[in-house]
Formats: C-alpha cells, sequence, structure tokens
C-alpha cells in the first residue's frame, strides 16, 4: 500500500509543479478552501463539532486530532491542553506522527506554519490527509489510488454515452458526470426527485440535464428522445446532483455550481475529494459487484470446462471411430494377386500413412492434452475429477491407437514382398509362355509326319534313309525331353506359387504333355514300321549323312544360341547384371568356331547339290535330316542380329542399376543426416523439462523455439519422401548404405512432435498451476529437483513406489508399516482418481500445494447470489440479468430450478440447489 | 448396509448434512459432512455411501435428483449407506511440518 501511495506521491509532485504558477490564482484557493472545509466537517460532524475557517481553526491541534480520530477510528495521545504556543505545536506534531506512522511521507510541511495559520500549508496537509484516508484505500485491479478512482468512475458512468470522465477536473464542470454516478447506484433518486422538473426543462430548451435524461432514457426510453440532447446546461446539472447527493446520500457539498462553471479549470484536489465521498457511499453497492464478478467467474469457468468436456468427448468418438474403420483394412492382409491391384493397395497405404494418419495422430495429443488441461482445470477450480464416457478413457484411446499401430506394423513391407512375388511371377509366366511357344513350334506337324505312310512307295534307299531320318528325329525327341520337363517345372511352380492365370497355363501344360507322350508312343511305332521295312530298302547318301550329321547338332546350338540370346533376365544389382555381360561376352568369344562350322556345313550341302546336279536329279531331298541348308542359314542370320541386339539390352539395364544405385546413395546421404538431427531434437527436448534450472517461461520459450525449428525441418522430411518414393517406384528394395528406413524417420518425427506438444502443454499447466497457486520459482525448483530426482528412467511419471520414495524425502511421516501403506493408499486415491498407476508432475504439484491455493467453493458462490439477491433465500430473472452479463444470466436462468419454499413468488429461482449442483455438493 | 431413521422437529430445521456426488459428476453419491448436533448427528458420519433414500435405489440418481428426494422427505428421513465407503484421507498428520525441503537421504534414514 505504501508504494502506492509514493507513487501517486511523485504523480501529485508533477501536478504541483504546474500547480505553482495557478496556486497563485486565488480562485483556485478559494475552492480548495471551500471544498476541504465540507470535506472536514462531513466528518467532524460525527463528533459533534465543525470548523468554520480551515486555516483558523486547526491551529491549536485539537480539532486536527479529533478529525483524524473520526477518519481513522483510532485514538491519538492525549492532546496538551495548554494554550501556549509551544503546547500548539505538540499537538500539531502529533498530528502530524500520527500521519507519518500511516506511512505518509510529510514533505516540507512543518508543524510551525500550521500553527502560524499559512493556508497554503493548511491545505497541502488536508490534500494529504484526504488521500491517505479516503483515496488511497480505493484500490480496483491493483491500480494506484488515483487510477483506481478514476476507473470507478469511468466504469460507473460507461453506460452514459455522453458522459466521458477523463480526469479529476474539465470532464466534471458540466455537472453529468455526478448525475450518471448517481444514478447509476441509486435510480430511484434522481427519477423520483427530478423526473417532472426534466420533463419541463426538455421542453423548453433540449439544451441541458443530459446526463440525467440519459439516466431516464435508460429506464424509460419511451419519454425521452436521448439523441436529442446536449450538454449545454452545466449549472442545472450540478445543483441537481449536488442537491440529490446532500439530501439523500448524506454528501454535504463541498463544491461550488458557480465556481464549477466559471473557472477554466475547476481544482482537481478539490473534485478528487468530492468524488471519493460518492465512492465511500456507494461502497455498499460496490459489495454487489464484487459478488457478481465472483459468479461470473465462476461461471465461466463452469462454461469452460463443459465446453472441453464435450470437446473431449467428441474427439474421443471421433478418433474412435476412425481407428475402428481403420484397422480391419491394416489387418487385411490380402491381394487380388495382380500386380495393378497390389500397387494400388500400396498407393492407397501411402495416402493413408502422409494424410490419413498424421492428422489423427496430432486430434490424439490433442485429446491427451486437453484431457491434461481440463483435469488440471477442474482442480484448480475446486470442481470434481472428470471422468470420460465408459470407453472413451485416455487408456481406451491409448489402447486402441495400439492396436492400430500393431496392425499397421510390417504392412507395408509384407506389401512390397507381395509385389516381389507378383512381378517374379508375372516374369516366370512370360518364360512359360516362351518356352512353350518354341515348344510348340517344334512341335508342329510332327504328329502328321510320324503317322506318314510316306516309307510304302520309296525305293529301299529312301527307306533307309527314312529310317535313320528317323533315328535322327529319336535322338531330337530325346534332346527335348529337357525342355519339356523345364516347361513342367514351370508351370509347377506357377502352380506353388499361385499364379492368378494360373488355369491358361496348366491347361497349356497339359496340352504339350500329352502330345509329348502321344510323340513318344507314334515314335515308337514309326521306328517298327521302319524296322520291317529296313529289310527291304537299303542305299543312302553318305554326302547328305555327312550334312545330317552335322547341321543337326548344329542346328540344336543354333535354337539354344537364340533361346539364350533372347532369354529374359531381372536383376536388382550393378554385380548381376556384371554377370550377364560376362556370360555374354564369353558367348561371343565362341562366334568365330561357329562360324566356320556353319561354313564347313553350307560346303557339304553345296557339295551334295553339285554332285546330285551331276547325275541328273535337281534339289535331291537329304533323306538323312529335316534340316535344310536354308534354314540353317536363317538361322545363323538371326544369331548375328541378335547379338548386338543383346548388347543394347544389357547396356540399356547396366544404365539402370547404375541409376537405382545413385538413388540409394541420395536417399542413404539424406538420411543419414535426417536421422541424427531428429535424435538430437529429441535428446534436448527431453532434457529441458528434466535438467533446465530456469524459469517456466525460458522452458516454454526454448520449447516453442524448438517446435518452430521442427517446422522449419519439415520440408527434409518432404524431400526424404519424395526420394523414397522414386525409390520404391524403381523396385528398391535394400541399401546397404544407410540403416536408416523411411519408416524409421516417420516414427522418430512424430515422436518428436508429439514431445514437443506435450512438453508445451506440461509446461503451460505448470504455469497456470503456478500462477492459480502463488508458488514462488524457488518453491517450484525444489519441487521439481524432488520429482527428477526420483524419476530415474525419466518418463516423467513417478511409479507408486518413487512417488511414496518422494513425499518421504520431502518430509512426509509415511511409516514403512500397514499403517503407512493405509496412508500411502490415501494419498495415492488423491494424485490418481483415475487409478492409472503413476503420478504425473502436474498432479505432484497440485497435490504439494492442495492446501494453499484460493478455491471457490460452494459456499461462497451461494453466499454471492444472496448478496445479489438481498439476503432472500430465491433470486429472480429480473435480477440475474440486471446484475450479470447476458450469457452467464441465461446460463443461469436455463438450470435454475423454480424456488419451493413457502416464501416464494412467482418466478423465483432456487439459486442454492444451483450453487451446490455446481461443485457436486450439497447442504440439506 | 446400514438402514437409519432420521426425524427432526420442522421443515425449517436443517438436517445438518452435506451429500457429494451423482451419477451426473461420474462420483458416487455420499455423505460429505454431518454437523455435529444436527438431526443427522450420530446417525450418519463422514465418508458414508448412500445406497437408497426413502428406500428408492440411489445407484442412478444424478445429484439433483438425490437433493430434491431428501428435500420431498418432510420430517422423516430414510436413508440406507454403507459406512465409511469414502472416508476422506485426512492428511495433517502426515505433512511434514514447517518449510517443504527436499533432502534424498530421508530415504536412506528410514
Amino acid at each position: 500500500m505504501a508504494n502506492d501511495y509514493y507513487a501517486d506521491e511523485d504523480y501529485m509532485q508533477e501536478e504541483d509543479e504546474w500547480d505553482r504558477e495557478q496556486l497563485l490564482d486565488p480562485a483556485w484557493e478559494k475552492q480548495q478552501k471551500k471544498t476541504f472545509t465540507a470535506w472536514c466537517n462531513s466528518h467532524l460532524r460525527k463528533a459533534g463539532t465543525q470548523i468554520e475557517n480551515i486555516e483558523e481553526d486547526f491551529r491549536n491541534g485539537l480539532k486536527l486530532m479529533l478529525l483524524l480520530e473520526v477518519i481513522s477510528g483510532e485514538q491519538l495521545p492525549k492532546p496538551d491542553r495548554g494554550r501556549m504556543r509551544f503546547h500548539k505545536i505538540a499537538n500539531v506534531n502529533k498530528a502530524l506522527d500520527f500521519i507519518a506512522s500511516k506511512g505518509v511521507k510529510l514533505v516540507s510541511i512543518g508543524a510551525e506554519e500550521i500553527v502560524d495559520g499559512n493556508v497554503k500549508m493548511t491545505l497541502g496537509m488536508i490534500w494529504t490527509i484526504i488521500l491517505r484516508f479516503a483515496i488511497q484505500d480505493i484500490t480496483v485491479e491493483e491500480l494506484t489510488a488515483k487510477e483506481g478512482l478514476l476507473l470507478w468512475c469511468q466504469r460507473k458512468t460507461a453506460p452514459y454515452k455522453n458522459v466521458n470522465v477523463q480526469n479529476f477536473h474539465l470532464s466534471w464542470k458540466d455537472g453529468l458526470a455526478f448525475c450518471a454516478l448517481i444514478h447509476r447506484h441509486r435510480p430511484e433518486l434522481l427519477d423520483f426527485y427530478k423526473l417532472s422538473r426534466f420533463l419541463i426543462l426538455l421542453a423548453s430548451s433540449f439544451k441541458d440535464g443530459l446526463a440525467f435524461c440519459a439516466l431516464i432514457h435508460r429506464h424509460r426510453p419511451d419519454i425521452i428522445d436521448y439523441h436529442s440532447l446536449s450538454k449545454d446546461n452545466p449549472l442545472e446539472n450540478l445543483n441537481t446532483a449536488f442537491d440529490v447527493a446532500e439530501k439523500h446520500l448524506d454528501i454535504p457539498r463541498m463544491l461550488d455550481p458557480e465556481d464549477m462553471v466559471n473557472s477554466v479549470k475547476p481544482d482537481e484536489r478539490s473534485v478528487m475529494a468530492y468524488v471519493s465521498s460518492y465512492y465511500h457511499a456507494f461502497s455498499g453497492a460496490q459489495q454487489a459487484e464484487t459478488a457478481a464478478n465472483r459468479i461470473c467467474k465462476v461461471l465461466k469457468v463452469n462454461q469452460e470446462n463443459e465446453r472441453l468436456m464435450e470437446e473431449y468427448e467428441r474427439l474421443a468418438s471421433d478418433l474412435l471411430a476412425w481407428i475402428k474403420k481403420t484397422t480391419p483394412w491394416l489387418e487385411n492382409r490380402t491381394t487380388d494377386n495382380t500386380l495393378p491391384g497390389t500397387q494400388r493397395k500400396l498407393d492407397e497405404f501411402r495416402d493413408y500413412r502422409r494424410k490419413q494418419k498424421p492428422p489423427k495422430l496430432e486430434d490424439k495429443a490433442r485429446l491427451e492434452n486437453s484431457f491434461n488441461t481440463l483435469q488440471t482445470r477442474l482442480r484448480l477450480s475446486n470442481r470434481p475429477a472428470y471422468l470420460p464416457t465408459e470407453g472413451k478413457m485416455v487408456s481406451d484411446i491409448a489402447n486402441a491407437w495400439k492396436g492400430l499401430e500393431l496392425a499397421e506394423k510390417g504392412f507395408e513391407d509384407w506389401l512390397l514382398n507381395e509385389l516381389q512375388r507378383l512381378e517374379r511371377l508375372d516374369h516366370l509366366a512370360q518364360k512359360f509362355k516362351h518356352r512353350c511357344e518354341i515348344h510348340e513350334d517344334w512341335a508342329e506337324g510332327k504328329e502328321d509326319m510320324l503317322q506318314s505312310q510316306d516309307f510304302k512307295r520309296c525305293r529301299l534307299n529312301d527307306v533307309k534313309a527314312m529310317k535313320k531320318k528317323h533315328e535322327a528325329f529319336e535322338s531330337d525327341l530325346a534332346a527335348h525331353q529337357d525342355r519339356v520337363e523345364q516347361i513342367a517345372a514351370i508351370a509347377q511352380e506357377l502352380n506353388a506359387l499361385e499364379y492368378h492365370d494360373i488355369v491358361t497355363v496348366n491347361q497349356r501344360c497339359q496340352r504339350i504333355c500329352e502330345q509329348w507322350d502321344r510323340l513318344g508312343t507314334l515314335t515308337a511305332s514309326r521306328r517298327a514300321a521302319l524296322d520291317e521295312a529296313e529289310n527291304i530298302l537299303e542305299k543312302i547318301d553318305s554326302l547328305h549323312l555327312e550334312f545330317a550329321k552335322r547341321a543337326a547338332p548344329f542346328n540344336n546350338w543354333l535354337d539354344g544360341a537364340k533361346e539364350d540370346l533372347l532369354d529374359m533376365f531381372i536383376v536388382h544389382t550393378t554385380e548381376e547384371i556384371q554377370e550377364l555381360f560376362e556370360a555374354h561376352e564369353q558367348f561371343k568369344s565362341t562366334l568365330p568356331e561357329a562360324d566356320k562350322e556353319f561354313n564347313a556345313i553350307m560346303r557339304l550341302s553345296q557339295q551334295a547339290q553339285s554332285l546330285s546336279s551331276s547325275i541328273g536329279i535337281n534339289n535331291p531331298e537329304n533323306p538323312y535330316t529335316t534340316v535344310n541348308p536354308q534354314d540353317i542359314a536363317n538361322k545363323w542370320g538371326d544369331v548375328k542380329q541378335l547379338v548386338p541386339q543383346r548388347d543394347s539390352i544389357l547396356s540399356g539395364e547396366m544404365a539402370k542399376q547404375q541409376r537405382n544405385e545413385r538413388l540409394r546413395r541420395e536417399f542413404a546421404q539424406k538420411a543419414n543426416s535426417v536421422g541424427p538431427w531428429i535424435e538430437n531434437q529429441l535428446d534436448a527436448v527431453a532434457s529441458i523439462t528434466i535438467q533446465s534450472k530456469g524459469s517456466l517461461e525460458d522452458q516454454l520459450n526454448k520449447l516453442h523455439q524448438y517446435e518452430k525449428s521442427v517446422q522449419q525441418y519439415k520440408p527434409h522430411m518432404d524431400d526424404l519422401e519424395s526420394i523414397n518414393q522414386e525409390v520404391q517406384e524403381a523396385m528398391i528394395f535394400e541399401n546397404r548404405y544407410t540403416h536408416y528406413t523411411m519408416e524409421t524417420l516417420r516414427v522418430g518425427w512424430e515422436q518428436l512432435l508429439t514431445a514437443i506438444a506435450r512438453n508445451i502443454n506440461e509446461v503451460e499447466n505448470q504455469i497456470l498451476t503456478r500462477d492459480s497457486k502463488g508458488i514462488s520459482e524457488d518453491q517450484m525448483n525444489e519441487f521439481r529437483l524432488s520429482f527428477n530426482h526420483f524419476d530415474k528412467n525419466r518418463t516423467r511419471r513417478l511409479e507408486p513406489k518413487e512417488f511414496k520414495a518422494c513425499l518421504v524425502s520431502l518430509g512426509y511421516n509415511i511409516r514403512d508399516d500397514r499403517q503407512g501403506d493405509a496412508d500411502f493408499q490415501r494419498i495415492m486415491s488423491i494424485v490418481d482418481p483415475n487409478h492409472s498407476g503413476y503420478v504425473t508432475f502436474e498432479s505432484f504439484l497440485d497435490f504439494m500445494t492442495r492446501e494453499t491455493a484460493d478455491t471457490d467453493t460452494a459456499e461462497q458462490v451461494m453466499q454471492s447470489f444472496k448478496i445479489l439477491a438481498g439476503d432472500k433465500p430465491y433470486i429472480t430473472a429480473q435480477i440475474l440479468r440486471q446484475e450479470l452479463p447476458p450469457d452467464q444470466a441465461e446460463y443461469c436462468i436455463q438450470r435454475m430450478a423454480p424456488y419451493g419454499g413457502r416464501d416464494s413468488v412467482p418466478g423465483a429461482l432456487d439459486y442454492m440447489s444451483f450453487s451446490t449442483a455446481l461443485y457436486g455438493e450439497s447442504d440439506l | 448396509m446400514t438402514t437409519v431413521n432420521i426425524t427432526r422437529q420442522s421443515m425449517n430445521q436443517p438436517w445438518g448434512l452435506k451429500i457429494a456426488g451423482g451419477r451426473d459428476f461420474s462420483v458416487p453419491l455420499q455423505i460429505k459432512k454431518v454437523d455435529p448436533s444436527s438431526p443427522a448427528a450420530g446417525y450418519l458420519s463422514n465418508g458414508d455411501a448412500i445406497k437408497a433414500i426413502g428406500g428408492h435405489s440411489a445407484e442412478d440418481l444424478t445429484h439433483m435428483q438425490a437433493h430434491q428426494l431428501i428435500k420431498s422427505a418432510g420430517n422423516q428421513l430414510q436413508l440406507t449407506v454403507l459406512k465409511g465407503m469414502y472416508e476422506e484421507p485426512n492428511l495433517t498428520s502426515l505433512k511434514p511440518k514447517g518449510p517443504i525441503k527436499f533432502s534424498p537421504w530421508r530415504n536412506k534414514q528410514q
């Protein structure tokens, strides 16, 4: 309080400098003398005395001491009774000492000047007394006394539009402010006293009484057109206010209306002295305002809490519904067995992971935070703890979320594996098709050939040739055995891998196998037929024989080479493609040898041709082989063409593998910088609340800085995501350059976001608790120190055992026996009402400070309503609307039950049961 | 389970008890305070769980429903309670005397 007073003094000193010239103006001195005299008399009359002349009547100090006794209600030392000058000085000094003992510095006011009747000194002293005893105790929102009084006037006159109080001089000249003050508190006085007079006044001039008209207008808008008024008749206004104040409020006239109107600037101290009397006269009404404020505060807390509960329930329902909808989808590990279908599923999963899940994770964090905030708020406002609806507890949400993450785990790996499998399958199916085509080409017409009766009309020679030819076919057939077996093996593998179009594959395979069997049978029967004919026919063409001998293997080699050159492959590393390269190079190195063989075979054919020509046979058939030179020449041409084609396919694949390698390195480089960054941030965030000795605001600042830097870091994650997508699209499944995967980075990133949000919320709740309970920073550190000491695994939660040790270390007397266990259980029931099985720092803090908190109780709220209700046991909607803001008034009217007491009136509402119901408690 | 019958002289005399909780607060209905030398003194005590009011089961009552039932009981109030179910922990004897100061070795001494 003393500080406020000095602040005020400083302010007054500035005024003094300005006053110095003005004080020479006798009008001001006259006004102060008049006002201060009246002010002194308004108190002295309680002691049955008066003063006439302010500079004369205080000279002996006796009435001065009396004045101080009346206004302070305290006893001063016995006055000296003598009439000597030193007696007077002694008495004045006793008065001055008393003032000084109230914490007031009396700068340059001496007893001798008062005794000498110095006007300036006397007025200065009285002003000091007014300031200390009538104004200093006015506290509105912890402002200095003068500002407090000003704010009080501004609030009270706020509804009156043409009243604007800015100071304690000019703002009061037109008298409207005085009228407004009176009307605001005692409307009946002005209405009763002045209504008729003002109506006449309005009718005649429309110039004056603006404030009063405002007052009347407020109650009876039908009789006054407020907007047509002006403030041009101050004398009327001032007289009205001063009359009413004197007659009905017992405030003597301290100002002269003529002085107010005529002076350039009314004396500030006089106006303040007079206005302070209004404040004290209305301080009873102040009580109702305090009551209304308290109710308002409590109701606002309730409305906000209800809103938070609804929000929690809504968020929880939405989140649970989403989890319930999503989990089965993640648990379903089946595909339609096709590549496009599986790729679509992967796209859906990416969308889930990047677009759908992150906002839900935020929802979850928000849910937990708003739950904690709500519980803190409820504890701080002395309300029962909030229990969410069945199945919507924080733990339920956490469990459901855990279920979701469990279902999600491995989903992506499974999908990628599935993709890989399907791709391999597709490749295998192609291979199957290719081999079948080659085989079917070969088998084409073979059955007809084997069934042919051609040998019956032939010569011996021809038959012998036919037999040889057949033998050659048999070896060819044997050579094809491997191929058929390979086709069957591929079909079997496709079956084992559940290829989607297995029916077609099996049909084709079956057709080939059946034909193969038939060919075997037909070959045997033809051989028998030829054997039979062999006796009859013999002669062979040796030249043709030689051709056939060499052409057949060469032809086979050509078929094989062609097949190898068209062979399809799938590789994942540069090493694999390198191997294919080497194999191809080796193949190429055999080509010169093959070229020699080709030329030899061709020469044989040409020799046979020319030999036949020489004996007159054109186009002799070679009976030993079906391979004709033209085929060989064509195939050889094909092979030579296929070699460079193979070269370019292999080079293309090599380029692709090198690109993949670059992608791996690109991802690894980025991941190797992002990963450690996230880990460092996580460590740093965790260490803030654990190690920091700074204030909570410091911690909060730091956390906000981290939040910001994490937000700014987000583009790095986005970059990684797009690289990762490229990696996946390139079908790269392994990366030996980093141990980070996109999945581990995403999890780390989300942990970081969650940790920061949770820490911010916790620190904010601690600040809320600290501020509302007035805990010092030192005490806060003491609590934090002890809590952290026992929070060994840095989870910022204490297990019951740790919490017990913590309490003991803080001096709690919890014994190590059954009684101690029971005591501790009771403490746990307070600290952990939801039975979560651990103690957070917030609830620990709340427990340690629970008795120092100044909380609202049902009784306080009831008491406040009682003041508004004028001591009646019920309240009406009208009073509620008059005293409370509309929002809170309607809240009460909707919820209050009708009052059922015997003294009830129509529309009476039961505020008692309402108040108790707010806290879940009733006195009966 | 105990059933008590409490009587009072007139409707103007309070029963002298405070009830707390109800379905709408998710807190079981219970006796919170009993004024000594009131009609309820001796019959009820702090922490008793309220199971029935005038034969009406209290299980699903909201706070105001319970409040109204007791209000409308006239001069005869019948309550069925479970004694001492929610006794408020009295922790004053456990609290440290003087300012709270952290000393970790206290645990080791014990």
